[in-house]
């Protein structure tokens, strides 16, 4: 199996701070979308800042396309699209005026693929940034992303801020995008119905730890919610479930296999999960 | 090639049905019913994918759940398409579905302390399409 | 580069039009005023007046995350430097092209000016100017943009002091302290233009270690 991104036992500590990455792991196949999920201020935007080197990781090792991006390695930054939680780009510049700039700097700028996007996503070329939503400006970084050749795209929190209409396209783009087998996509969201439509794997952090990596169809459809009365509860042991949470007079159990532990306890009932159920229960839950 | 594909297949969001499965089944139904015969080409992975708005994995898992159940063959280079050896595997399949199917009225007979000779005269009333 | 000057530009272009306006009618009252003493004044504030905004520029790059994204760009680190400090250049020389425009202007209207104000003029704009980049931008990479104002203010004071203890060094060569005498002023300039490439070198190793949330 070939990774685009592989990040193995990341630590970063800001002094002065509690917070800390810590031994944060995993790896995007190469040709999928994983879905990073995590609350705020949990280590995301740390994290793909620290894949980009804006900031300085104390120890961990990350490779891109197989080989660790140092800052010579301009070739490989040629190949990545970023999309920051931000402005991205200078307020007084245009969509075109932008282009003109990034002409001249990413070796395969697609100018006429940039236009098109633009259209597609109903971006105005010649406004300034500063007189754009903060749902356009998004868009314009989309679209930026994806007109210089890039293989591998780092999106934080690119679809937040978008009405349903605009995310569906955007969602598309990106279904488009890894339609080429070598290209893949780490997409950082809040919105986690967007990933449990596209996201090929989910990685939940927590506290600048990686808490769980996992395909998202095992996690909709083979893990469940268990809900317990108290009795049922202290029967279970504790092999069986990943976390649980007290709610009012149930207890909801996280567990990682409906089908075998629907067999073993036939009393209990078991739901369907969304993600945003399975990073309650791993965050608040007991483990 | 992608955009020249029509495919009849609904997907349900709030099916407790998995997506992967909705594919496979569907697309299953397709070739019993013959709406897509032996050598018909389907999409590839990706595309449809990119065609019903599914992530690549689910689209994945769904072929390989075919692949494995005989109705399609991926070659690579040349795609995707109906398997010309699977009617041994749609006989199994529809075997496997009348198993299902008289397993659930077997357990509805015993819950309604219906006999086996109650069962067997609706079993062929129904064959006789005599039924309700 | 050429793209992140170009960058630099049409990032700056409306405080560029504002500081070509500032100079045109600085230009005017110099050619309707026709006195030396403001004249010489004039000519070197519009050397200093289109890189007087830059502060301002680099605040917002960061508020942006420009600064941020700019580091994900194919480039090199030492590239976005030298792209700024040739972006810095540039402004200082249509600083120059305004200032020349201006003294061609007062020629042509018939005022006379002494070449020892001339050269006080161009000595300490150029000072000012060059010190004032050449100050303001490793600050500014050191300890962020918060403060550009304050920080740009302080680069402008500066420059002055190290015409004024210039002025104080060569008062043995100029018979006393004299702050408008040709040779402070040539030296300034020089001192100004080396403590520029000084700061180049401080920049580019002061940005290839930062660190961009």
């Amino acid at each position: 199996m070939k990774y685009s991104l592989e990040v193995s036992n990341l630590t970063k500590a800001y002094p002065g701070s509690d917070f800390r990455l810590d031994n944060v792991s995993f790896a995007v196949p190469q040709g999928s979308i994983m879905g990073f999920v995590g609350e705020n201020g949990s280590g995301k935007t740390t994290t793909i800042s620290c894949i980009l080197n804006t900031l300085k990781p104390d120890s961990g090792v990350i490779k891109i396309f197989g080989e660790e991006m140092t800052e010579e390695r301009t070739d490989i930054r040629d190949h990545i699209g970023v999309v920051f939680d931000a402005i991205n780009f200078p307020e007084a510049l245009t969509a075109n005026k932008l282009a003109s700039v990034f002409k001249d700097i990413y070796r395969h700028w697609d100018g006429g693929l940039f236009q098109h996007l633009l259209q597609r996503l109903q971006v105005p070329a010649d406004t300034r940034i500063k007189d754009l939503s903060r749902g356009m400006t998004m868009k314009l970084a989309t679209a930026v992303a994806l007109s210089h050749g890039a293989k591998l795209l780092l999106l934080d929190e690119a679809t937040s801020g978008l009405d349903p209409v605009v995310r569906e396209e955007m969602l598309d783009l990106f279904l488009e995008f890894v339609e080429d087998e070598e290209h893949s996509i780490l997409i950082s969201s809040h919105i986690t119905s967007d990933l449990e439509k596209i996201a090929d794997y989910i990685t939940f952090i927590h506290n600048g730890r990686i808490i769980l990596t996992e395909d998202k169809d095992t996690l909709l459809y083979q893990y469940g919610i268990a809900r317990c009365t108290a009795d049922q509860f202290q029967s279970l042991d504790k092999s069986e479930y990943l976390s649980s949470r007290k709610r009012g007079f149930q207890v909801d159990v996280l567990i990682s296999d409906k089908e075998s532990f629907s067999r073993q306890h036939r009393d209990i009932t078991v739901d369907n999960t969304t993600i945003d159920e399975i990073m309650l229960l791993l965050v608040k839950g007991d483990q | 090639m992608g955009s020249d594909f029509y495919l009849e297949i609904i997907i349900s969001n709030n099916s407790s049905k998995p997506i992967y499965e909705q594919i496979s089944s569907q697309i299953k139904a397709l070739v019993m019913s013959g709406k897509l015969q032996p050598g018909d080409p389907i999409p590839s992975m990706r595309s449809l994918a990119k065609m019903i708005h599914v992530s690549v994995i689910t689209v994945q898992r769904a072929y390989e759940d075919l692949q494995r159940d005989g109705f399609i063959e991926t070659t690579v280079g040349r795609g995707s398409f109906i398997s010309a050896h699977h009617r041994n595997v749609i006989h199994e399949e529809h075997r496997r579905k009348m198993h299902e199917h008289l397993r659930l009225a077997v357990e509805a007979a015993r819950m309604s302390g219906t006999t086996l000779d109650e069962l067997t005269r609706l079993l062929v009333m129904c064959y006789g399409e005599d039924c309700q | 580069m050429r793209g992140l000057v170009r960058n630099n530009f049409y990032s700056m272009s409306s405080n560029i039009y504002l500081s070509f306006i500032i100079a045109a009618v600085l230009a005017l009252v110099s050619v309707i005023f026709r006195e030396a003493l403001l004249t010489s004044m004039i000519l070197a504030v519009q050397i200093f007046i289109f890189v007087v905004h830059t502060g301002a520029s680099l605040r917002i790059d960061e508020t942006s995350k420009w600064s941020k994204f700019e580091l994900t760009l194919p480039i090199r680190r030492h590239t976005i430097v030298s792209a700024k400090y040739a972006s810095f250049a540039l402004l200082i020389l249509m600083g120059i092209l305004s200032s020349l425009l201006t003294l061609a202007a007062c020629y042509v209207t018939g005022l006379s000016l002494d070449p020892s104000i001339v050269i006080f003029s161009y000595g300490f704009g150029l000072t000012l100017a060059i010190t004032s980049a050449a100050l303001m931008y490793p600050i500014m990479l050191k300890i962020g943009t918060e403060k550009n104002e304050l920080i740009v203010f302080f680069s402008g004071f500066a420059a002055i002091g190290i015409m004024l203890l210039l002025a104080a060094l060569l008062a043995p060569f100029t018979g006393g302290m004299q702050f408008r005498h040709p040779l402070v002023s040539i030296v300034s300039a020089c001192t100004s233009m080396l403590l520029f490439i000084i700061s180049y070198l401080v920049s580019v190793r002061i940005h290839r270690t930062k660190e961009f949330r």
